[in-house]
């Protein structure tokens, strides 16, 4: 029997102590604390966009902003992408 | 009332005056998690209704299996007082508008729809309401006002209607017709539920056009119109839509209060 | 002769992706609003529509993009993946592909692997919970079993490997306040997104970690998912990483694989 087997079973052996004190279901918590549920995005689809519809519909492509200015600017340091892991 | 993501948490603690809920059936085809958790526990102390927004019934291209399956299987599991859909069309050549799009209101679009609710009705063994929808366009070639179109289409698939004042309001100012006579021409026991919504009045090359927002309370006009629903169609169940915007659960409720209170 | 309903719809769609679709004729111009006019309600709904469900998907890479750039993204997007599903839950799917190509080599390319880290949460908010195991079934597993022992992980765990420093990335713009500045050069993150207590947990793993997990996930055996951890990190930890694994709560019901690789169930 190599170390192997050994290292393994023993690793596996210290989880019998957690025993059921850990579910790996996570239904059992939300009793206690009710998890965020995400927006639904289906919420969208009934309504319509007043102002999306009338203002910005056509918008001529020329004055499309044409690279990402938002917090992408205090993503710094090297801009070169790292060599691959 | 309407179950938004935003409100769960309170809905739960806080378990508001109101009837019944109606939650948006695609917001919940997850096989697990946290929304779908929530809308369970909101069925175990209210009755739910389940309100579809993504089949496009009247649409030409085949029914979306997966997402009749989906649905099928929420239902089984939620026990719904209603199902609903909307009597819209929303794809074709495999491109989704994710949009309520009008039926042009013909002979030929009335026999697809109706044997498309048939469909449905078959694939969820119950009866369904179908709901009618703001416009801002109408096709050519009409052979049905939009009420006739809705009362041919119960005749035809035997669905129940969902009745959505606010729609009828937009519609009749946007093309220009009576929302009276729309009411005359529906059948009167096929009315199940009403909606009512905010909306907005804008203007394109300077005429008047009212667009379907669901951003803001129930204008007085509509309010007015409700009244007069409420007088033909009987107590149905009432439900204000609010989806964008949207404000504290307590506005919520006082709005569903107030339409409890009428008729 | 009212054009066929499939012939309309086909035309009405093609409308509102901006391609020739010769449609105007099929659509009443009265109450002094042009065909045009109407039909760019539509257009307007089909685009905001869009770019809304993306945002709610995308929230960091709406950020990191700015209003004005996300919403000319969306609109590309939108044209090269139209949405395939009435479910608008489904509309971002293919978003961290399209990023991937879009932005190759440049010096947004970490993008695609931040959108990969947003899509991996709203899949993991979605996905099934199987049963938990049963640990103390897993910690009577005799040795000569361990080495050939499955551990399947929960439907809803993810696991996503960047050259860059997503989650800090992904950090940065958390709560209110303004988005804290990120070293991009810091060096790669190996990040495991999983569902606990009902809400997505995100957090950072040690690259052998991660390998251990991925195997796993690949379905390989507890023993060669070892020898991949090892070879990662020779003094890599298994009993501390397997009961982090369990508390929490990555981990499914078990298969043993006994002898003959036919699976056992054990708990």
């Amino acid at each position: 029997m190599s170390s192997k087997h050994i290292i393994l079973a023993a690793a596996l052996g210290s989880l019998f102590s957690l025993g059921t004190a850990v579910a790996g279901d996570d239904k059992a918590e939300t009793e206690k604390c009710h998890g965020v549920a995400e927006a639904g995005k289906n919420d969208c689809h009934t309504a319509s966009h007043a102002c999306a519809g009338l203002a910005t519909t056509d918008k001529d492509p020329a004055e499309w902003v044409r690279v990402p200015k938002g917090s992408c600017e205090k993503m710094g340091g090297k801009l070169e992408a790292p060599k691959p892991i | 009332m309407g179950l938004r993501a935003a409100h769960h948490r309170e809905v739960l603690a806080t378990a508001p005056d109101v009837g019944w809920f109606e939650a948006h059936s695609e917001n919940y085809f997850a096989d697990g998690g946290a929304a779908l958790d929530t809308l369970s526990r909101v069925r175990e102390r209210w009755p739910v209704a389940l309100h579809g927004v993504g089949l496009g019934l009247g649409s030409a291209a085949p029914l979306d299996r997966e997402h009749l399956r989906r649905l099928a299987r929420l239902v089984a599991h939620i026990e719904p007082w209603a199902v609903s859909e909307h009597v819209c069309w929303g794809h074709a050549g495999g491109r989704h508008t994710n949009d309520l799009l009008p039926m042009p209101r013909t002979a030929e679009s009335l026999r697809h729809l109706a044997a498309r609710v048939g469909e449905l009705q078959d694939a969820l063994g119950r009866q369904v309401l179908l709901e009618n929808v703001s416009s801002y366009l109408e096709f050519t070639g009409a052979q049905f006002t939009e009420a006739g179109y809705l009362a041919a289409l119960v005749a035809e698939s035997g669905c129940a209607l969902l009745l959505d004042v606010n729609n009828v309001f937009v519609n009749a100012r946007n093309h220009g017709f009576d929302a009276e006579d729309y009411f005359d021409e529906l059948p009167l026991d096929a009315v199940r539920e009403i909606h009512l919504a905010g909306h907005e009045t804008t203007r394109i090359a300077g005429r008047e056009i009212r667009i379907d927002t669901h951003d803001r309370p129930v204008c007085e006009d509509v309010w007015a119109l409700y009244a007069s629903a409420r007088r033909r169609f009987g107590p149905v169940p009432t439900l204000i839509e609010w989806d964008a915007a949207l404000p504290p659960l307590a506005i919520l409720v006082a709005e569903a209060q107030r339409a409890d209170a009428i008729g | 002769m009212p054009m066929r309903l499939d012939e309309l719809q086909r035309r009405f769609v093609a409308s509102l992706y901006g391609e020739p679709a010769d449609i105007e004729g099929a659509i009443r111009a009265d109450g002094g609003i042009s065909v045009a006019d109407r039909l760019a309600i539509y257009r307007g709904n089909l685009h905001a529509t869009f770019a809304r469900a993306l945002e709610l998907e995308y929230p960091v890479l709406a950020a990191l993009c700015g209003a004005e750039f996300f919403a000319v993204l969306a609109r590309e997007f939108q044209q090269a993946h139209p949405s395939v599903s009435g479910d608008l839950q489904q509309v971002g799917a293919p978003l961290p592909q399209y990023l991937r190509q879009r932005f190759a080599g440049g010096e947004h390319a970490y993008f695609a692997d931040v959108a990969a880290l947003e899509w991996a949460r709203e899949e993991s908010a979605r996905a099934a919970a199987a049963a938990a195991p049963d640990l103390q079934a897993l910690g009577a597993v005799t040795a000569d079993a361990a080495l050939a022992l499955r551990l399947p992980l929960q439907p809803g765990v993810r696991l996503i490997a960047s050259r860059w420093p997503v989650y800090t990335i992904w950090q940065a713009h958390q709560g209110p306040g303004e988005v804290r500045s990120v070293d991009l050069g810091a060096g790669a993150e190996q990040v495991l997104v999983w569902r606990a207590r009902g809400a997505q947990q995100l957090e950072c793993l040690p690259p052998a970690e991660f390998r251990l997990l991925e195997a796993l996930r690949g379905g390989a055996s507890l023993g060669e998912a070892f020898d991949l951890a090892l070879a990662t990190d020779p003094a890599f930890d298994i009993a501390a990483a397997l009961q982090r694994c369990a508390t929490r709560g990555i981990l499914a019901g078990v298969q043993a694989a006994i002898g003959n690789g036919e699976g056992r169930a054990i708990a």
